[in-house]
């Protein structure tokens, strides 16, 4: 018996859906756990004694059952929908990523775009809380954060299309099959340019998803929490996870676009490891990123974006193109 | 060139300065002399802002924007070594605090408790009220019962939610009487579990360890070279604590010399001819003349050696 393919893909969904939501917690734990030993601290411990292996559990426990406070002058409507449509966006982004040949919910031709458009949507999201809170710290913090974000969509779509100039192609499965071989992977391609595009999708990604050192949106002296200052309880856990979740989908893209996704030595069923090993190391390369440096200012994170990694993308696009061209479709 | 990345970032411009300078010297010396001129700022804007404040990231020589950029990017790479250095090479410093707990300095100042004698196990604390009197936020209240032999604290409380743990009330018994320990743990859920009355304070004595600090030690550690005795000059230090305990003591001058017991016929002779000594040398008498009833046993070597 088979069933229809919408019962297979909401089956698929609901599956990729909560193993997003497990790693999402879990990764909180490592990037805890990580930044407690840059910090020469040990991080969370006793909750799941020894290492906190319960951490992310308690934590989820606790903000269910905390009081969800509405401010009294919210526009009631734009604060609740806020967190989900923040969220949604954030987890539908999962939805192209192929995690091995044909496992994924929708092996999209277009995937990259989709990738893109809809990550991009998460500003609507961030907006919606900014604005419908009512409050002052919270609305100038969206702001912030819609200027910064379109400043670094751009060169982070350029820096993603790097690597679908040299596939060929926009679907993502295909564009890890382009990676096959010895140092086939795309960071090792094409003389150092994917190197030079993979840095550059990396300082994108960092500053598209607001965080440190671009992480101008949260400022304690001056804005407190930002957006999510009015937000408690669940609604602020789905904001939360929707963050998350979107550095993870960026960690699982760039593991994707440049690091050969699901290939790997051994047999093909470890291919998901591999996937899921590299994802945890673009992420860990942001974290590390993360705790090793201090915010920046509005201006240099705006200077930064227009005079030095728009440029550089464009011009890495443009090379990747060239040698395309040159090489007559051949390998780079 | 320089300013590529800059023009954002270009503060509003200060009064122009002569010559430019960079790096990590030349900013240091802008910064004393004031705001720095707009040749220095720098492509990124890394590091540098009007009147200085800056991250000391460009050194000399960093010039152009190729320049500037292999110079961020050599900074880049230097902050991530630090924390993969901290990542892979170094132990976390954490103590597992409940389990695993420091060795306090001997100087340690936490909980106040109150002490027995070691040799007879009496209380110490003979009731004089000193530490009420020097006690800053006055958070001690004594009530002294008079015996025979000695004298004794009636009722004696403390209430620790309000003590600013600045070790006057030790320095001041006159009998070792009360003492600062080495815990630190007042968390309660009930604010009336902090206030100390006289047996809780000698349970907590009984309880934990005890900092070095007694009055005796301080004052003994606190009192001028022999040599510079009665000489009047003193340094600050010195005669700003005299000078606290004066009042105190001036406070109760019947007190003190009551309960001195065999020193009480010394007593009275010794403020006599400090009194009429200048300033430094009053309040160091005075201060002398509260020390006499600190031991009994042990009359002031000091003092009759002066
Ligand atoms: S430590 Fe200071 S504040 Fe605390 S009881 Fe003693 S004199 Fe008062
Ligand atoms: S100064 Fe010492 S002896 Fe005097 S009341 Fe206070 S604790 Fe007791």
């Amino acid at each position: 018996m088979t069933l229809p393919p919408l019962a297979q893909a909401a089956i698929a969904a609901f599956i990729v859906l909560n193993a997003v939501i497990l790693m999402v917690a879990y990764v909180t734990l490592l990037e805890r756990k990580f930044a407690a030993r840059m910090q020469s601290r040990i991080g969370p411990y006793y909750v799941g004694w020894p290492h906190g292996w319960l951490q992310p559990i308690a934590d989820a426990l606790k903000l269910m059952l905390k009081e969800d406070v509405v401010p009294a002058a919210a526009d009631r409507w734009v604060y609740n929908l806020a967190p989900i449509a923040f969220l949604v966006p954030c987890v539908l982004i999962f939805a192209t990523i192929p995690f091995a040949p044909g496992l994924g919910v929708a092996d999209l031709n277009i995937g990259i775009l989709f990738f893109l458009a809809v990550s991009a949507l998460e500003i609507v999201g961030l907006f919606m809380g900014g604005w419908g809170s009512n409050n002052k710290y919270a609305l100038i913090s969206a702001m912030r954060a819609v200027n910064q974000i379109i400043s670094y969509d751009l060169p982070f779509i350029f820096t993603a299309l790097v690597p679908v100039v040299l596939a060929g192609s926009m679907q993502l499965s295909e564009i890890v099959s382009a990676q096959t071989g010895l140092f086939g992977w795309f960071v090792f391609r094409a003389w150092g340019l994917g190197v030079l595009a993979l840095l550059a999708y990396l300082v994108a990604t960092i500053a598209a998803e607001n965080r440190v050192p671009f992480d101008i949106l949260e400022a304690e002296s001056e804005l407190v929490a930002g957006f999510r200052v009015e937000y408690s309880g669940m609604k602020f856990a789905l904001i939360q996870l929707g963050e998350y979740a979107h550095i993870l989908g960026t960690s699982f893209l760039g593991a994707l676009l440049f690091l050969g996704g699901w290939l790997g030595p051994g047999p093909a069923w470890l291919g998901p490891i591999w996937f899921l090993l590299k994802a945890i190391f673009v992420f860990l390369l942001i974290t590390w990123v993360r705790w090793s440096f201090v915010r920046i200012r509005v201006d240099q994170i705006l200077a930064i974006s227009w005079k030095l990694l728009l440029p550089l993308s464009i011009v890495l696009l443009m090379a990747a193109a060239f040698a395309v061209a040159w090489s007559g479709g051949a390998r780079v | 060139m320089s300013d590529f990345m800059g023009g954002l970032s270009k503060p509003p411009e200060p009064p122009t300065r002569s010559e430019p300078s960079r790096g990590v010297r030349g900013r240091t010396r802008e910064t004393r002399d004031g705001p720095r001129g707009p040749e220095s700022v720098t492509g990124f804007g890394t590091g540098t802002q009007r009147g200085g404040g800056s991250v000391a990231v460009l050194r000399d020589g960093a010039k152009g924007f190729w320049g500037e950029t292999l110079q961020l990017a050599r900074a880049v790479g230097r902050t991530m070594g630090v924390t993969f250095k901290n990542l892979v090479a170094r132990k976390p410093v954490t103590v597992m605090y409940p389990d695993v707990r420091r060795q306090y300095p001997d100087r340690f100042r936490g909980v106040l408790a109150l002490t027995y004698d070691k040799e007879t196990g009496e209380e110490n604390c003979i009731g004089c009220r000193l530490c009420e009197y020097i006690c800053p936020p006055q958070v001690i209240k004594v009530e002294m019962l008079k015996a025979k032999e000695r004298n004794w604290a009636k009722h004696f409380t403390l209430e620790l939610y309000s003590c600013e743990f600045c070790e006057l009330c030790v320095q001041v018994c006159p009998t070792d009487a009360i003492v600062m320990l080495k815990t630190f743990e007042l968390a309660t859920s009930d604010r009336r579990e902090l206030l100390l009355d006289k047996d809780r304070l000698h349970a907590l004595g009984l309880e934990h360890e005890h900092s070095w600090a007694t009055g005796t030690r301080l004052r003994d550690m606190q009192a001028p070279p022999k040599a510079a005795r009665g000489e009047g000059h003193r340094d600050g230090a010195t005669r700003g604590e005299a000078a606290v305990t004066a009042p105190a003591a001036a406070a109760k001058p019947a007190g003190t010399a009551a309960l001195a017991g065999a020193g009480s016929a010394e007593e009275s002779a010794t403020p006599a001819p400090a009194a009429k000594a200048d300033g430094p040398s009053t309040a160091e008498a005075v201060k002398t003349a509260a020390a006499p009833p600190a031991a009994p046993g042990e009359v002031k070597t000091k003092e009759t050696a002066e």
